[in-house]
This record gives C-alpha cells, structure tokens and sequence, in this order.
C-alpha cells in the first residue's frame, strides 16, 4: 500500500443524494502528494465526494480509492481507520466546544495513538504555526470564527494525514488568517499529503497541481502546472 | 511517523486520566447532579418496594388470630381478672390479651398473645415468669403456632432478602445501561466528532461506560441512604405490628390482597429490568457479532 498512500482515485462513480445524482460517471485520479482545488456547481455534489471519501457512505455505482483503501467495499469497522488517515477542514467548523483549543488539537493524536511526548511537542510546534499560543487554554466556544477555523485546520493537520480534504477554505474574510490556513495546508502538502480543496467559486491563486470542475455531477480534471488560475 | 506509539490499545478520548475524566465531568456539573438526582429516585422505586414488600411479609407472618400463651387464672372474679388483664397489657412484651370468661368447672382463661418481637425463647420466659408470679395456676405455650409463625416469618425474610438483592442488581445494571446511553445520546455532537476523527465505537464508549459506572454507584448510594431513612423513620414513629394487626383484624382479606399486590409488582419490576438488562446484554453481543449493523444504525451527520 505505501506507493498508492495519499492517493484518490474516483472510477466511474455515482451517487444519488436525496433522489438527485450528486455524481455522475465521476472519475478522478490525484496521485501522493497532490495540491488539487475542485469548483463544485452545488452543495450536493461537494458533500457526496466528501461523504464517500470519509467512508461515511458507498457508491451508487463504481469505485472509490483512498490512501489504497476500496472505500467501497470496505467493513464498517475498518471504517476509522480509514478516517484517522484523512484530515477534514469543514466550513463549519465541527470541534468540541466544551474542550480548550490544546484538547481538541490533541483528539486525533489521542484516537491515531501518540504517546504523550510527542502529543505535547507536536500540539506546541501547530499553535506555534496558526499563532494560537494565547488562546491554547480557552474553551474553544470562547473564540471567535476566524479562529475556529484556525483551529480546525490545525487539527486536521496535526497528525500528518496521508490525505487532506478542505471545504471552502478561502472562506475565511481575513486574509492573515486566510494564509496562515493556506500556509498550514501547504506544508501538510509539502510533507507529501494529497490536499484536495472544494470550493464554489473560482479557487484562489496558489500553486495546485490539478484543477477540477463539477457540472451537473460529472468531474473534469486538468493538470496544471501554472501558478494561478486556468 | 517516527513518533507514533505503536500501542496495542487505544487510548481514552474524553480523558485519559481520571484528572481529566474530572475535569470534564466538572465542566458539566448541572447535567451530572440532576442525573444524579433523577437515578437516585429512579432507584428509590424498586428498593422501596422490597422494603415494603419485607415489611409486610413481616406482619403477615404475625397473621394468626389464635392465642399464643392461654394462662389459666387462679382467681376467677371478675374484678380481679379484669385487674389481672391490665397489668399485663402494661407489659411491653404482651400484644393483646383476651379473657375467656368462667365456666361452672373451667376458671376464666386469659389468652396472651405476645409482642412480634419476641423469640420462641423469650415466650417461654414470659410464661414461665407469668406461672411463678402465682396469679395462674396453669400455663400452656402453643408451641406449633410458635414454630410455624417463627418459620414462615424466616421464610419470608429469606424471600424479602432474595427479591431484594435481585431487584437492586437488576436495577442497577439497567441505570447503569441506561446512564451509558443518556450520556451518550448528549454528548452526540462530540461522537460524531470522534467518529470523523476515526475513533471505533470502543474507544468512544469507554471513558463514558467509566463516567456510568461512577453515576450509578453514586445513585446506588443515595437511593440505599434514602430507604435506610425511610425505613428507620416507619419503624421508630410507626408501630408497624400493632397497625397490621389492626388491618388484619378488621380486613384480613384487604390485607392479603395488598401483600400480594406489593410482592407481584415488586417480582414484575424486578423481573421486567432484568430482562431489559439481558435484551441490552445479548443486543450489545449480536451488534458485536455483526458490526455493520449497530454502525448502519447509527447516524453519522455531516454537520455541512
């Protein structure tokens, strides 16, 4: 499995979500280490992809292939540990709001098995990266949006997933804080996950190696090597 | 990763230490003491029920309307049996006395029946005591009617303890169950959190079987401090064995009735917990069997 980790591969998927074909015929192929942005034409579309890479549905029709995982056919059980291997940036961000930011950064090390050294070298080195050192001991509904969503990036990357998924990442109206969440993704990517951002709009200027459309369900990739939009 | 601990086991995710399990459980200290408080009552229920059941069984076991102790008066005027019959209604370890008035060869009897309290031994005491005292020529003991009342009071005790223990366990296996899934229906949005994170159903539910398990001892505790009063309280400011014998004197039947009515429901209850304590049991072990299922049961929300 080492070659095919971090890798996503949709074949000829489909997926019908509240009666509509969210994907159709959808075929996608992001090797290890992929800086991927995919333009979805609608919600639906978005979360189908997310929900079938998170493991927490299967296709319709075809497969779906994560880190050399078939998604498709896989057992429940084996389902979380699928996941551990997936960070999540959501546009809401979904954290514990009962549990200080330096708890929840420690969730996913807690549940993939660090041990308690590592836990605390690793939490300090991510609040030193998303400048959070002044609020690591506040309850995390204390802060405000921008930085939950800082806090949701560095939780999704802080144990080096093989695969990252960013929904509407640009979303943040600050642009510091904008950065420093591109910046987190960025050396995630650079550390050789695959990170695939899903936006609505027209994906922000950065250096992505594949760039994705959704229409109507149906996928249409295009490498790239240009900085910036195609 | 270098530094990932290769553990055989999974950490806790809500706590790894108690510290932390404490911590936690502070910061929700309003939803833990009304738990706390409805549990305790919750179990009050059953172990009340059994409380009274025994009590009950207790004074059935006094039930009989016969006489216990018949003393034969030496000196059979009226007046003097009369005299006779009160100073020993003035003795604590005498119920009730009946006088069987005079016949032409027969003198006037006095039928003695002796406090709940007092064992066959002590009733012996007492009619030896009451023959010396000269003011009877003759005293008999019953001594059948004492072993059978002494056996089926035994009896009953040994039912009351056995119902009691087997409605206790079953109601706390049923809290304790009961507890897990409270706590985790409200902490949901947490476990869906775990559940995205990659965290199995096991590590998830541990650090709460942990937090239940606490509950319900606590709940266990409080509910037995609250029967420990209430049966103290009935037993110092209620006589309860001159209260059933007024009940079983005038309504005996009524009496029965409400005995069997408390032991049936009290044998239901307990019986209807342990059997949600086995169906929880054996639905957790076929969820085990067959993953898929209690997984697909679940709903994992997508909060976008």
């Amino acid at each position: 499995m080492q070659g095919v980790a971090g890798m996503i591969h949709l074949s000829k998927v489909t997926k019908l979500s509240a009666g509509k074909t969210a994907l159709r015929e959808a075929t996608m192929i992001l090797p290890k280490g992929s800086y991927a942005a995919l333009q979805v034409d609608s919600e639906p579309t978005g979360n189908a992809l997310v929900r079938l890479i998170m493991g927490y549905e299967q296709p319709d029709r075809g497969t779906v292939i994560i880190n050399g995982i078939d998604v498709s056919n896989l057992a429940e059980a084996r389902v979380p540990f699928l996941r551990r291997n997936i960070g999540w940036l959501e546009f809401k961000p979904n954290l514990a709001g009962n549990r200080t930011v330096i708890e929840n950064l420690a969730l996913p090390l807690q549940i993939a098995g660090f041990d308690r050294k590592a836990m605390r070298e690793r939490i300090a080195d991510k609040l030193e990266e998303a400048r959070l050192i002044e609020d690591a001991n506040r309850l995390v509904r204390q802060l405000d949006t921008a930085k939950l969503r800082l806090v949701a990036c560095a939780r999704a990357t802080i144990h080096n997933p093989q695969t990252i998924l960013a929904d509407y990442p640009e979303a943040e109206p600050d642009k510091e804080k904008q950065d420093l969440i591109f910046g987190m993704l960025e050396t995630a990517n650079a550390g050789g996950a695959t990170v695939l951002m899903i936006t609505g709009k027209t994906p922000p200027s950065r250096n992505f190696t594949h760039l994705l459309q959704a229409f109507r369900g149906s996928l249409s990739q295009h490498e790239s090597t240009a900085t910036g939009l195609v | 990763m270098k530094d990932k601990k290769e553990s055989r086991h999974f950490p806790t995710v809500s706590g790894q230490t108690m510290s932390e399990l404490i911590t936690v459980l502070r910061r929700e200290t309003g939803n833990q003491f009304r738990l706390l408080c409805v549990l305790s009552v919750g179990l009050l229920i059953p172990v009340t029920l059994v409380a009274l059941a025994l009590t009950m069984q207790n004074a059935a076991a006094n039930l009989e309307d016969r006489r216990h102790i018949s003393a034969f008066a030496t000196d059979s005027n009226e007046a003097v049996v009369a005299t006779l019959k009160q100073s020993l209604i003035n003795n604590p370890q005498i119920e009730r006395v009946t006088i069987l008035p005079a016949d032409e060869n027969i003198p006037a009897i006095l039928e003695i029946k002796p406090a709940l309290a007092l064992t066959e031994n002590q009733t012996d005491l007492l009619a030896r005591t009451l023959e010396n005292s000269g003011a009877f020529t003759f005293v008999s003991v019953n001594r059948q009617l004492l072993k059978r009342n002494a056996g089926s009071h035994n009896k009953a005790k040994k039912l009351a303890l056995v119902l009691f223990l087997f409605a206790l366990v079953a109601a706390a296996l049923t809290c304790m169950i009961t507890i897990k899934r409270e706590i985790l229906r409200s902490n949901s949005a947490n476990i869906n959190l775990q559940r995205q994170l990659g965290a199995t159903p096991t590590t998830i539910s541990r650090p709460y079987i942990v937090r239940a398990a606490l509950i319900t001892m606590l709940a266990t505790i409080g509910a037995a401090a609250m029967v420990t009063v209430f049966y103290k309280t009935l037993e110092h400011y209620a006589d309860i064995s001159t209260y059933s014998t007024v009940l079983l004197d005038s309504l005996p039947v009524a009496h029965l009735i409400v005995l069997a009515i408390v032991s049936v429901a009290a044998a239901c209850f307990a019986a209807a917990t342990a059997l949600q304590s086995i169906f929880n049991v054996l639905n957790h072990i076929l969820r085990k069997i067959r993953p898929g299922s209690m997984l697909s049961s679940q709903h994992f929300l997508i909060e976008n």
